[in-house]
């Protein structure tokens, strides 16, 4: 688009232009960081949802990263288990973005008590190393206590499964499980502690008991199921996993992300993001509209102006780009200020959190906190200012196009 | 004349007006439009929860929800019939549960067991939906079963396998009994194909020593008979010790999540809003700095400055409710259109199935959310005339008259 | 005491840093029917005068006494309902507002006053008569002539029974033929219904006419003249 103005020019007409109604212009302003802010204060609240309740799921019980005998995923059954674990531990605990690693012996049992029974996930537990990977160790409840390593017949439940057997501390359980030769045994334990993490895998069907007491017990000898890995960071997990599967090259193994072994996280991130994104679309449309319907106003009271500029030797292109600019320059200038008030409000109550707890009990499912950290990511800023200035060019295209259709000398008789 | 003079000024002004109603409108549809997404899809995931296997009333012994025990179970549950028959509840059925080991040939699962009528149970859940493979229980059927589709694999079980159920009965002696597996059920839901195995009712009311009892009884209403039938049977049970329990007294989460989602929608909505009140905001003080002289003009004669107020706010008010009608005409077309058509969104959710989500969503909005943004709107809407309607009452006569 | 008396009247306004004397000390006693052109060159304070004295605006020193009331310490709505119950204005132009019809438009000071619907319309009707635009009624004013629009302004002024009207300049906006139809018609006002009229003008027509002239120079009275 040739033009005979230079840039300079046009923005600061442009400039004047915003400014001779003050009112209007702050009004409109005042409109569009509030909502623009608003908007992405919302989404940093989304974003900040999503990433804690990754970090809560991960450290729940799933761990960054799972070592498993090949098939152990599909399967879950004992038959897939890794008879040496030791030189895998290893092999792991040499790599520099492992934050802490531990084994674990998975098989499904039922456990149950004089008139009723449950079925549960048992897992045996390394007591020492386990605490290091996840919260395991933290949802025990006060009155309970963690597994001590010698102790084999210790027994921690979830709470809802102790609820429904009607146990308390000391109570004695039998648990019932199908060894690998294809046996059914029991065993008699003891209720050491209850789990209590909101998360109903973990309260609804989780029975924890020392590794070597479940080795022992399943005549299993050093095997493992799972070898569970928490990395330093999310950011480590991809390289970590690339590590690892070159340094175990073993075809028998499988080496698994924790959003390999279970996305629903992912899925359910990638739901909440499909919803936010539609809402945002149109919340942004309805902010065109707005800015359209200002726009047109306002150059409507301007139609005898612009019928003068005609007059005198402005040419179309220079009055479809001045009009333009305008727009373009109210709207950008409004969306980014936004943006940047919304990314303040964001950070400064990203350390507090807002206290949504009055939602308590659907939290905790969503590996949720009571407290909600907004998070400021590069992709939600980018979808949220493009989009703003996407939506300020088709604002401008119309009313500057419908400028440019005036006859001067009809314009200039408009009162 | 007041009403006379404001509707006469709005048309004269017409393509202020216009855009200003159109402004209005515009983003009432689109709270409208939204409210129709979220409600649509928040109403087909409680809907679907229901029609699963939770049913949207459940009564059991007293106490059996907190803690379910084959001691605690409703005796005689025929004896009910002629009362849901009495308050227009069609779709019921009883169901026994609890807990048993599923042995397959080398490995083995805990699991719960649910014994299904199979005459009734199809029109209470969707369970015989759900079947991949093989065939649902039909009456008669013995020691049949069916299993979700993960515990199947994990066990090694095809059908026409056979694999034996362990648990306990009633005297709390080991009950084992040989089944075979008739169909797989595959749902997504990760209750279903990793921990439920369905039996007809009488073979495990026979297995568990259990005769007649059963542990749930199951009913499935439209959600707007929900809560009156609730207090209706809670009143008409009264003494027979039983609890009577709302699917989302046994499984509030889903519930408190719908509240949790609106909470993020009604953050959105307050965008909106104020991009609304800016718009008006705009319009309203456009329209009174024309008009300074003639109210300059109006004061000399002897009007008061809240007479000035006056006109300003009644203008303001029939812009808006102009901009509500089109807005409220305009969103429910839309949400009766894409109610029909449905919103697809399978593409940016890939199992949502699991959730209870339907990723072809249709909209469609409650009665409160629709009268409460209708009035939301109006409201903002005679809020944002009410500053320059101030404005107009400080005005002075002699500046207002020399004003051109 | 006169219809009209202003006292020591001064009034002054800031234009940025500068204060302009707008008035410096005016008395002025004006009776019951007397028919008073203000004359002077724009600047001479006269239409400031017109608007103290029509309590648009307050002096900062001085007195106006109308009817023996004075207005001084009222509040803005106070002076209204004076202005409503006292005074008829006419301006220079754009006196009508613009979505009411001429009958309307007289009709609308009736309606401040807390006239009965029906009644005002017959007021409404008998007033436009008597300016002779009777038959224009129904017409909106950029249907109306200037000089029409300035008829419909006077019937509106003195719809209200004022003890008097005010003008500000009004045949400014119009040719002289239709201007001095205009002073004829607010003569004859004047004679027929005893009102008394205070009108600011330099339109040598209007100074033609009028029973008393009085003459404005920088914010004070210079001379006075009685005509017959």
């Amino acid at each position: 688009m040739s033009s005979r103005l230079p840039f300079a020019t046009h923005l600061r007409l442009a400039v004047r232009n915003l400014l001779r109604n003050r009112r209007r212009t702050a009004i409109t302003l005042a409109a569009f960081v509030c909502g623009v802010g608003a908007l992405t204060f919302i989404v940093a609240l989304n974003d900040g949802w999503m990433a804690d309740m990754k970090t809560n799921f991960v450290l729940t019980q799933m761990g960054h990263i799972q070592i498993h005998a090949e098939g152990f995923n599909d399967s879950r059954s004992i038959d897939q288990r890794l008879a040496d674990p030791a030189p895998i531990l290893a092999a792991v605990a040499r790599q520099p973005e492992v934050a802490a690693v531990t084994a674990r012996l998975s098989i499904s049992a039922l456990a149950s008590v004089a008139g009723a029974s449950s079925g549960v996930d048992l897992m045996g537990i390394d007591p020492e190393n386990e605490p290091k990977v996840s919260r395991l160790r933290e949802f025990v409840q006060p009155g309970g206590e963690w597994l001590k390593a010698d102790d084999r017949r210790g027994l921690l439940l979830g709470a809802e499964v102790a609820r429904q057997l009607d146990l308390a501390i000391g109570d004695k359980v039998v648990l019932m499980a199908q060894s690998p030769g294809g046996e059914l045994v029991s065993e008699l334990f003891r209720l050491r502690g209850i789990l209590k993490s909101g998360a109903p895998e973990i309260d609804q069907g989780k029975a924890l008991i020392g590794i070597d007491s479940a080795r022992q017990w399943l005549e299993v000898e050093q095997a493992a199921t799972e070898i569970v890995i928490r990395a330093q960071n999310h950011e480590a997990v991809l390289p970590l996993q690339t590590a690892l599967l070159a340094e175990l090259p073993d075809p028998n193994l499988e080496i698994m992300r924790w959003s390999q072994i279970d996305p629903m996280i992912e899925q359910w991130t990638a739901t909440a993001d499909a919803s936010t994104f539609f809402i945002l679309t149109i919340v942004i449309a309805v902010i065109l509209i707005e800015v359209l319907n200002t726009m047109l106003m306002s150059m409507h009271e301007r139609v005898r102006e612009f019928g003068l500029m005609e007059a005198i030797g402005t040419g179309k292109r220079e009055l479809f780009l001045m009009l333009l600019i305008e727009t373009v320059l109210l709207v950008a200038t409004g969306g980014l200020l936004g943006y940047l008030f919304g990314a303040a409000i964001s950070l400064a109550l990203a350390g507090p959190g807002i206290d949504i707890s009055a939602f308590a009990d659907a939290f905790a499912f969503f590996y949720m906190d009571p407290v909600c950290h907004p998070l400021l990511t590069l992709k939600s800023g980018v979808k949220i200012v493009g989009i703003t200035l996407i939506a300020a060019l088709i604002a401008g295209l119309y009313p500057a196009w419908k400028a440019t259709r005036l006859n001067p000398v009809a314009a200039m008789r408009e009162v | 004349m007041l009403w006379a003079m404001a509707w006469r000024n709005l048309l004269r002004n017409n393509r202020r007006s216009l855009l200003t109603i159109f402004g209005i409108a515009a983003g009432l549809c689109a709270l409208l439009f939204l409210w129709g997404f979220n409600d649509g899809s928040h109403n087909r995931m409680m809907e679907n929860i229901q029609q699963s296997y939770l049913g949207s009333i459940q009564i059991h012994k007293q106490g059996y929800n907190a803690k379910p025990r084959l001691a605690d179970p409703i005796v005689q549950p025929e004896r009910f019939a002629p009362l849901f028959g009495e308050l227009g509840i069609e779709r019921w059925t009883t169901r026994l549960r609890t807990f048993a080991l599923v042995a397959g040939a080398e490995s083995s699962l805990g699991s719960m067991v649910m014994g299904i009528d199979p005459v009734h149970e199809q029109a209470t859940s969707t369970l015989a939906a759900k079947l991949g493979e093989g065939r649902f229980i039909r009456d008669g059927d013995g020691y049949v079963c069916l299993l979700g589709a993960t515990a199947a694999r994990n066990l090694g079980l095809k059908v026409g396998d056979s694999l034996v159920l362990l648990t306990q009965d009633r005297f709390d002696t080991l009950a084992a009994e040989r089944f075979t597996l008739i169909g797989i059920l595959d749902s997504g839901e990760m209750g279903i194909d990793r921990g439920l195995a369905v039996v007809p009712l009488a073979t495990l009311q026979t297995m568990l020593a259990m005769e007649q009892r059963v542990s749930d009884i199951v009913m499935l209403l439209p959600s707007e008979k929900l809560e009156q039938t609730t207090a209706q049977l809670k009143a008409k049970l009264a003494g027979e010790g039983v609890e009577v329990l709302r699917w989302y007294d046994i499984f509030p989460l889903m519930k408190e999540w719908v509240r949790l989602d609106n909470g993020f929608f009604y953050l959105f909505m307050s965008v909106v809003l104020v991009i609304i009140v800016a718009g008006v905001l705009n319009t309203v003080q456009a329209s009174m700095l024309e008009r300074v002289h003639e109210f300059g003009v109006m004061m000399g004669l002897g009007a008061k400055g809240s007479q000035i107020g006056r006109i300003v706010l009644i203008e303001s008010l029939l812009l808006g409710l102009c901009g509500v009608l089109l807005g409220t005409l305009l969103g429910l077309a839309l949400v009766a259109h894409f109610h029909g058509v449905g919103i697809d969104l399978s593409s940016m959710m890939d199992t949502a199935e699991k959730y209870y989500i339907d990723p072809v969503i249709r909209t469609e909005i409650d009665t409160d959310h629709l009268l409460s943004t209708i009035l939301i709107v109006l409201l903002c809407n005679f809020l944002a005339a009410l500053w320059p309607a101030w404005r107009a009452t400080r005005l002075e006569p002699v500046e207002a008259i020399r004003h051109v | 005491m006169a219809l009209i008396e202003t006292r020591e009247l001064h009034k002054h306004y800031q234009l940025g840093e500068i204060s302009v004397a707008a008035l410096n000390g005016v008395e002025l006693a004006i009776e019951s029917g007397e028919f008073v052109v203000l004359a002077g060159r724009s600047g001479s304070g006269k239409t400031t005068l017109l608007n103290l004295v029509g309590a648009l605006d307050m002096p900062d020193r001085g007195e106006v006494f109308i009817r023996g009331e004075n207005f001084h310490s009222l509040s803005k709505d106070a002076r209204a309902s004076f202005r409503l119950r006292h005074i008829g204005f006419v301006f220079q132009a754009y006196n009508l507002i613009r979505v009411l019809s001429a009958r309307e438009n007289v009709a609308y000071v009736l309606e401040l006053q807390g006239v009965a619907k029906s009644e005002r319309m017959t007021l409404a009707d008998r007033w436009l008569a008597e300016v002779g635009l009777l038959e224009l009624g129904d017409r909106r004013p950029d249907q109306l002539s200037g000089g029409q629009q300035q008829r419909v302004a006077v019937a509106r002024a003195l719809a209200s029974s004022p003890a008097i009207v005010l003008a500000d300049e009004p045949t400014a906006n119009l040719d002289s033929h239709t201007g001095m139809a205009l002073i004829e018609l607010m003569q004859h006002l004047n004679r027929e219904h005893g009102t008394t009229f205070l009108i600011a003008s330099h339109d040598p027509n209007v100074l033609a006419a009028a029973g008393r002239l009085v003459r404005m120079e920088d914010g004070a009275i210079v001379e006075e003249e009685r005509r017959g």
